[in-house]
């Protein structure tokens, strides 16, 4: 039992900076089946299991404020991607005190912003020019800030680079779905003779969130009384 | 001027309010519902970065207009104008209020750097809002991150019931709790704000 206790710490060790030294037992080709099964590990939290706007309640407002539309969420996944890739592989590798992170980590966002926004004017232009004030605000988006501010000047490149992809695949998942079913909404409105777009509303985003939270949540619960059984 | 000031307060604490009838700020308005003894100095330091981040606006909406082709370079100069606020305002606390900085530390950085601050010029720009226009708008948006955290922070407590289904527990009820909050807002709205 007791090894069973320490084996999760090594594994999270290893993705740690400067924590290989101390986690590396065994031989290259094990270690190299570690990284893969971590990286795996990091990726899967971001899209599932850790999502970081259905348990993490961050970067909530692209997916309730303008993720009504499927044009809307993939023009904000792209730009998720663009931004948030390059600003925490370049917060992981930046030597800055604490208190000045999240000043570095926005003038990033920011200067990612304008490829990013550029990206997807010529892809989507109606779509980009559509979402107003949420395509902009993109540059404060909490996932960014707070994977760049806490987890990125911790961990080694890799890791960096899975979670930043796992997290951008996970925002991706839950505004596409919230997108999906929104749009479905609006159209069997729009149909039966009621508003245009009533879908779009910020409140009906909260409570679809809400339900696509305790359907992770369940899997969770699910998921850990399994592993408690395989024990 | 004092009636405008007072009337944009209102509206962004009913019809405009940027958290419930825009969703913008809200992963922040939760984190400053966790912690209810520092709830009020978060607030008030939110409050100071989104007047500032309003004045900055209308400066920068003066000095890039919209038309200009430098348009497009406004959201990247502006992050780096609250970059900047941020840092003075940091290294100020840690000069002349270490302790009170130490006490805040924790939400110093997120009360300064986050979408409710970052939107000020552009809610400033699209609503054609005057200066006093858009400081009682500023104001009234720092009000209404307080109510919101404040009603939150009581309501979270509630909101971990055993009597729940355990799926709904913590974070799922939150966002139900929200939505009908914020469907409530609506009704003073009557549509989306943005």
């Amino acid at each position: 039992m007791s090894s069973n206790k320490k084996k999760p710490k090594a594994e999270s060790q290893l993705m740690e900076k400067g924590g290989r030294r101390s986690s590396a037992r065994g031989s290259k080709k094990t270690m190299h089946k570690r990284l893969i099964k971590e990286s795996t590990g990091i990726f899967l939290n971001g899209l599932v299991f850790r999502n970081p706007v259905a348990i993490g309640a961050l970067g909530l407002f692209p997916v309730v404020g303008a993720g009504y539309t499927m044009q809307n969420a993939a023009v904000l996944s792209l730009m998720m991607l663009v931004i948030m890739l390059p600003v925490c592989l370049l917060s992981g590798w930046m030597k800055i005190p604490v208190w000045i992170r999240p000043a570095a980590a926005l003038v990033l966002s920011g200067v990612m912003y304008l490829p990013a926004a550029a990206l997807a004017k010529w892809l989507m232009p109606q779509a980009f020019s559509a979402l107003s004030i949420y395509a902009v605000l993109m540059i404060g988006n909490s996932i960014i800030l707070s994977r760049a501010n806490d987890y990125a000047p911790s961990h080694i490149t890799l890791a960096v680079l899975m979670d930043s992809l796992g997290c951008t695949a996970g925002f991706s998942a839950v505004i596409f779905l919230v997108a999906a079913l929104r749009e479905i909404w609006s159209n069997i409105v729009k149909d039966t003779g009621g508003v245009y777009h009533a879908g779009a509303y910020p409140f009906v985003g909260f409570l679809l969130l809400g339900v696509i939270a305790a359907l992770i949540q369940h899997t969770n619960a699910k998921r850990a009384a399994a592993e408690r059984k395989a024990k | 001027m004092a009636v405008q000031l007072f009337f944009y307060a209102i509206l962004a604490l009913t019809a405009q309010n940027v958290i419930f009838c825009g969703g913008v700020g809200f992963s922040r308005v939760l984190r400053a519902a966790r912690r209810p003894k520092i709830l009020l100095s978060y607030a008030g330091l939110l409050s100071a970065f989104t007047l500032i981040s309003a004045w900055m606006g209308i400066a920068l909406n003066q000095l890039v207009p919209g038309i200009s082709p430098a348009a497009f370079y406004r959201p990247a100069i502006f992050a780096g104008c609250v970059a900047v606020v941020y840092l003075l305002a940091a290294l100020l606390y840690r000069m002349f209020f270490a302790a009170r900085y130490k006490r805040l530390e924790p939400v110093f950085s997120s009360s300064a750097i986050n979408c409710i601050v970052l939107a000020m010029p552009f809610i400033q720009r699209v609503f054609r809002m005057t200066g006093w226009q858009i400081t009682g708008y500023a104001i009234g948006t720092g009000a209404a991150f307080f109510t919101a955290a404040l009603v939150l922070s009581h309501a979270m407590e509630r909101l971990k019931n055993p009597d729940m289904p355990k799926a709904f527990q913590g974070l799922p009820s939150v966002f139900l709790y929200v939505g009908i909050l914020s469907m409530a807002l609506f009704g003073f709205a009557g549509g989306k704000l943005f």
